[in-house]
């Protein structure tokens, strides 16, 4: 809880929208990147497919401006691509500015962001708006720039064409693919009127030396850029010398990320795509939400449907016990009121009272499970204890109050009154109600 | 999308968010709630057939129980579907019992008949004397007639060596022909 609080303070607000901000380009940038399935070169007015060898000349190739002669090229030699296949440009290297850097800044973000601020004191002879490619993970080392103007005409002039241009990537750089990345390298890389050779040491780019060819020609700019080569301490060379070495190379580019320029019409591409990917993301969890949702009605469904199925098979299996109870239910309506009537065994009752009466009775009622007695016992309320702890009688109770009687010889003239057990005559006429004529 | 648009979606946001807390979830709830009491109705239904599927022989037992019964009921029902026929019938059987039991008939009331469902129930009193001798022999002499004639209630009363009571009894018969029986 502690760390989550000191985190909380140390990252502001607008650090957070910054990182968010830098995660975001950062993923349209994956995703732009991911939809490359096309690598194209341009090389001494010739925009060549690496992989196949196959080129078209810029020159023949119609168009106003650069961007429209490389895209109408592209176009030709990508007949079948469609618009959701990237292209990957590779451009020649010496049309990307290169700036060296020291700056010990902690977090990638950060330091583009100070390069970025610093462009116009790096490169003061340039005021346009640039784009940058550095590997940030490095403290120090060269940052590659590109005018922005010219990467931001490139991707309408190939969206014209129908085809999506995802990035850029200096073509020497192209050749960092036919090696481990981790190896020291020494790339060369010259055409008709350049030559660029950039050190690769340590997994970053070190050193990125331009050179016009009509300068060379000059004994004292030549004897500058052997010194300046010369103190190259890779000793892996690499080298494309020509058009020839590059038509040959059968060259299939894995674009390095941080190297790579986007175009902002790119990057744009690139963030549609993110937003695709998240609605389909989302449409999927409001899917598995809703399915979720579902899925406790979904269980009563089948349920219900396959106790349907079984109630269905029961009653097939149980015709016979329902027609033999209905048989038994249609006879009990019909004779319950015979066979239901209240069995009232007078004998039984009398030689039950005459246990505990013994000839003393002298009146005997039994009226619809009611039994009323008069006649003389010594103990009356000895007399109801016994009638109510027996079996056939209950609700004993007194019904007159004890008198002496005949010199007290029978005793004491009782009245009691008690019910018979097994006998409801309420019930009986709830059940089978009379009506009277 | 200006600002007024934003209100007026946010409005229809909020608005569509309370019918749903307020109208559709407790509906879907309901619907689910009755789901359950269904099945649950229908799980108790299956049980109760699984045991009467089991109990088969046990109905068909007990039916046929039933049917010897109330083949016996049959022979027991006064004959007729006239109250005063079924009346006379009535008082001929109870006055054979007092007869046939040395008891003496008093006095015997007016029939008194109702009906129960599609049964004519006929109630008859009668008042009669015995000796303490021949107490025994009548009783089990009407509890013999049962269920011709039930004993609705009884009364006895001892006047030194004689019985004096009444007694009620209930006959049966048909309000209306059993179905099948040519009129």
């Amino acid at each position: 809880m502690k760390a989550l609080r000191a985190l909380l303070s140390r990252v502001s607000p607008a650090d957070a929208i910054a990182a968010a901000r830098a995660l975001l380009a950062q993923t349209a940038q994956q995703d732009i990147l991911a939809t490359v399935t096309h690598c194209l070169l341009v090389h001494d007015g010739h925009l060549l497919n690496p992989l196949s060898g196959e080129y078209r000349s810029l020159d023949s190739t119609e168009g106003p401006t650069f961007a429209d002669a490389v895209a109408a090229a592209a176009r030709q030699l990508l007949p079948g691509s469609s618009a959701g296949e990237g292209v990957l440009l590779l451009l020649p290297s010496a049309q990307f500015i290169a700036t060296r850097y020291q700056l010990a800044l902690g977090g990638a973000s950060l330091l583009r962001s100070a390069l970025a601020l610093q462009a116009h004191t790096l490169i003061p002879a340039y005021d346009k708006e640039l784009l940058l490619a550095v590997d940030a993970t490095r403290s120090e080392g060269v940052a590659l720039w590109y005018p922005a103007e010219q990467a931001a005409a490139l991707f309408p002039a190939f969206e014209a064409q129908g085809l999506l241009l995802a990035a850029l990537l200096p073509r020497a750089l192209a050749l960092l693919t036919e090696s481990p990345r981790a190896q020291d390298l020494l790339i060369s890389d010259e055409d008709a009127t350049h030559c660029v050779q950039l050190e690769w040491r340590a997994g970053s780019l070190r050193s990125w030396l331009v050179v016009a060819r009509q300068d060379l020609d000059d004994p004292a700019f030549a004897e500058q850029w052997q010194t300046e080569t010369g103190r190259a301490t890779a000793t892996q060379r690499l080298a494309a010398r020509g058009w020839d070495d590059w038509s040959s190379r059968r060259l299939h580019v894995k674009p390095p990320e941080c190297w790579c320029f986007f175009p902002s019409g790119a990057l744009k591409h690139g963030r549609l795509l993110w937003q695709r990917k998240q609605r389909r993301a989302a449409g999927r969890a409001a899917a598995a939400a809703l399915l979720l949702a579902l899925l406790p009605f979904l269980r009563n469904a089948v349920e219900l449907a396959w106790l349907d199925h079984q109630l269905a098979e029961l009653r097939e299996q149980s015709t016979e016990a329902r027609e033999s109870q209905a048989s038994l239910l249609a006879l009990d309506d019909e004779w319950g009121v015979i066979a239901d009537y209240p069995h009232q065994d007078v004998a039984r009752v009398l030689l039950t009272l005459n246990q505990y009466i013994n000839s003393s009775l002298s009146g005997f009622a039994l009226d619809r499970g009611v039994v009323d007695i008069v006649g003389y016992a010594q103990d009356p309320a000895l007399l109801v204890e016994q009638l109510a702890e027996g079996e056939v009688f209950y609700d004993v109770s007194q019904s007159r109050s004890s008198s002496g009687g005949e010199g007290g010889l029978r005793g004491d003239r009782f009245g009691i009154r008690l019910r018979l057990n097994g006998v409801d005559f309420e019930d009986y006429e709830a059940r089978h109600p009379p009506v009277e004529r | 999308m200006n600002r007024n648009e934003k209100n007026l979606l946010l409005v229809a946001g909020l608005l569509f968010a309370l019918l749903l807390v307020v109208r559709v979830v407790p509906f879907v709830a309901g619907y689910y709630r009755q789901g359950r009491e269904e099945i649950a109705l229908l799980e108790e239904r299956r049980s109760r057939l699984q045991a009467l599927t089991a109990a088969t022989r046990e109905w068909q037992e007990r039916a046929r129980l039933k049917q010897a019964e109330v083949a016996d009921l049959a022979s027991w029902v006064f004959p007729g579907n006239d109250p005063n026929l079924v009346s006379s019938s009535v008082q001929r059987a109870l006055r054979q019992v007092v007869e046939g039991s040395n008891v003496s008939l008093r006095e015997t009331g007016v029939a008194r008949y109702s009906r129960v469902g599609q049964w004519l129930r006929v109630e008859q009193d009668a008042d009669f004397s015995l000796g303490q001798e021949a107490m025994l022999p009548f009783l089990a002499a009407l509890e013999a007639q049962r269920p011709r004639l039930q004993v609705a209630a009884f009364s006895l009363n001892r006047n030194r060596r004689q019985y004096t009571g009444s007694l009620t009894v209930v006959g049966f018969a048909r309000a209306v022909p059993p179905a099948g029986d040519a009129p």
